[in-house]
């Protein structure tokens, strides 16, 4: 008997696929608010010493959130071999965008403060807001995508091929994803503000938080509706599938089928909880937005994003990445996952250093805690940014 | 066995080049803004005393605290 036979591989798959998920949504929730407050900067505050107070509410943790992008990337590659070969061939220049744009973020950050020129200030807050706002809107786009199948090929030797192109990926589906997960971020990043920033700054942000949750309702329960009613086909494997098998996505037979994409809620209406989830969150959100609450909206907001982006991820199971093109081609958790023993080892580091990461995460979050306004910039002027 | 023919990405020539162009774009424009904020901060030098003597303590007089600064 092998260690690793402990846990069934199918089950490993599937803890994988969770594993997955989490880590998404906690880069949603922890960088989601780096994003939307980014993307609000040149408009909710219009002082330099506001747009001071905005910045430093993530001056000091944005970082630390946007590893989870990093560790993202390495998991796939990790777990799902084959997801992060096609898509990152696939999405190459999608992906080229997002990475230069983000790359503005850290510089914007660093630089801005350095000179006291308006202009330069200014230039620096629209980096910031290009490399908020562009992510999050190709990171919808790309999960629009996802959910309507990636024009991508197998050969008998699984070498891909990509039939898409860069401006293919933007279609009025993806749009709509892209502008909801813009909308999502945008209001997580505003009940941010509300709670670290405080007087005009916290009033603008309540203003805007409503408009975005108001707008994440619309677009979600467009999406909802257009999946829904089968106007965006979803994909259904029609043979029998070993969950145990080794990974080859050509071993199974599947369709493109208008409502393939429902079949799970009605084999487990449980899975209804994720889009409830995902409405009551921005409903919660945009009540409090107009009570005087501040950290209770922060658990509604956190609750959206975590149904939203669930939805999607219980919506498509066990589907990863469908292919457009040749549907049998689609990758999904049964045959596309690394190996038994790597999907075990990888369990292993993650039961150690997972609880270890959000320890201090948590701490570092407690110690930083607090309202920053104008007079905290001016106390702090050479350390804030 | 994973011959390099198999191991390959179907990118294209023109794809690569656009995206190795782009990051050496973006990475010399920052380059030269970097040593450009440099520049600038080692011309302004030290800002006060109290960088050059870090360890005297805030309670110090203000003649004294001074005299740790060389004449001009």
């Amino acid at each position: 008997m092998v260690l690793y036979e402990l846990i069934d591989y199918s089950t490993l798959k599937v803890i994988w696929w969770l594993l997955l998920g989490i880590l998404l949504i906690g880069f949603a929730v922890t960088d989601g608010f780096d994003m939307g407050v980014g993307t609000l900067l040149p408009f909710i505050a219009e002082t330099d010493i506001e747009r001071r107070v905005v910045i430093n509410t993530i001056g000091a943790t944005w970082e630390g959130n946007q590893v989870w992008f990093i560790l993202g990337g390495g998991a796939i590659f990790a777990a799902w071999p084959p997801l992060y070969a096609i898509s990152f061939s696939g999405f190459y220049l999608a992906m080229f965008v997002v990475l230069a744009a983000m790359i503005l973020r850290p510089v914007a950050f660093k630089y801005r403060s350095k000179r006291p020129d308006p202009n330069w200030r200014s230039a620096w807050d629209w980096a910031l807001f290009t490399g908020s706002f562009v992510p999050a809107l190709v990171f919808g786009v790309a999960v629009g995508n996802v959910l309507l199948g990636v024009p991508f090929r197998l050969d008998n030797e699984l070498r891909m091929t990509y039939d898409g192109s860069f401006f293919g990926l933007f279609s009025p589906f993806t749009l709509l994803c892209g502008l909801l997960s813009v909308t999502m971020l945008v209001m997580h990043g505003a009940v941010w503000l509300v709670m670290r920033a405080t007087g005009e700054i916290a009033a603008r942000a309540r203003k805007a938080g409503t408009f975005a949750a108001l707008g994440g309702i619309l677009l979600f329960g467009v999406g909802g509706y257009l999946v829904a009613t089968g106007h965006v086909e979803g994909f259904r494997i029609t043979s029998e599938v070993d969950p145990n098998m080794q990974a080859n996505p050509l071993a199974k037979q599947a369709v493109v089928e208008g409502g393939a994409w429902m079949r799970n809620y009605t084999a487990y209406p449980v899975l209804w909880l994720a889009p409830i989830m995902g409405f009551l969150g921005m409903l919660g959100t945009l009540v409090l937005l107009q009570t005087r609450f501040e950290m209770s909206i922060f658990a509604f907001s956190k609750m959206a994003v975590f149904g939203i982006i669930a939805t999607v991820g219980v919506s498509m199971f066990p589907f990863i990445l469908p292919s457009s093109v040749q549907p049998e081609a689609s990758l999904t958790v049964w045959d596309a996952s690394s190996t038994h023993r790597t999907l075990f080892n990888m369990l292993v580091a993650v039961v150690i250093f997972l609880p270890i990461i959000l320890v201090y995460t948590a701490w570092v979050y407690k110690v930083l805690w607090g309202k920053i306004d104008e007079e905290t910039i001016e106390r702090d002027n050479h350390t804030a940014y | 066995m994973l011959p390099t023919s198999a191991a390959v990405s179907s990118l294209s020539v023109p794809e690569v080049l656009l995206t190795l162009a782009g990051f050496v774009a973006l990475y010399s424009t920052l380059l030269v803004i970097e040593i450009a904020l440099m520049i600038k901060y080692i011309k302004i030098g030290p800002e006060d005393g109290e960088r050059i003597a870090p360890t005297s303590p805030p309670s110090i007089s203000a003649p004294s605290s001074a005299s740790a600064i060389p004449a001009e």
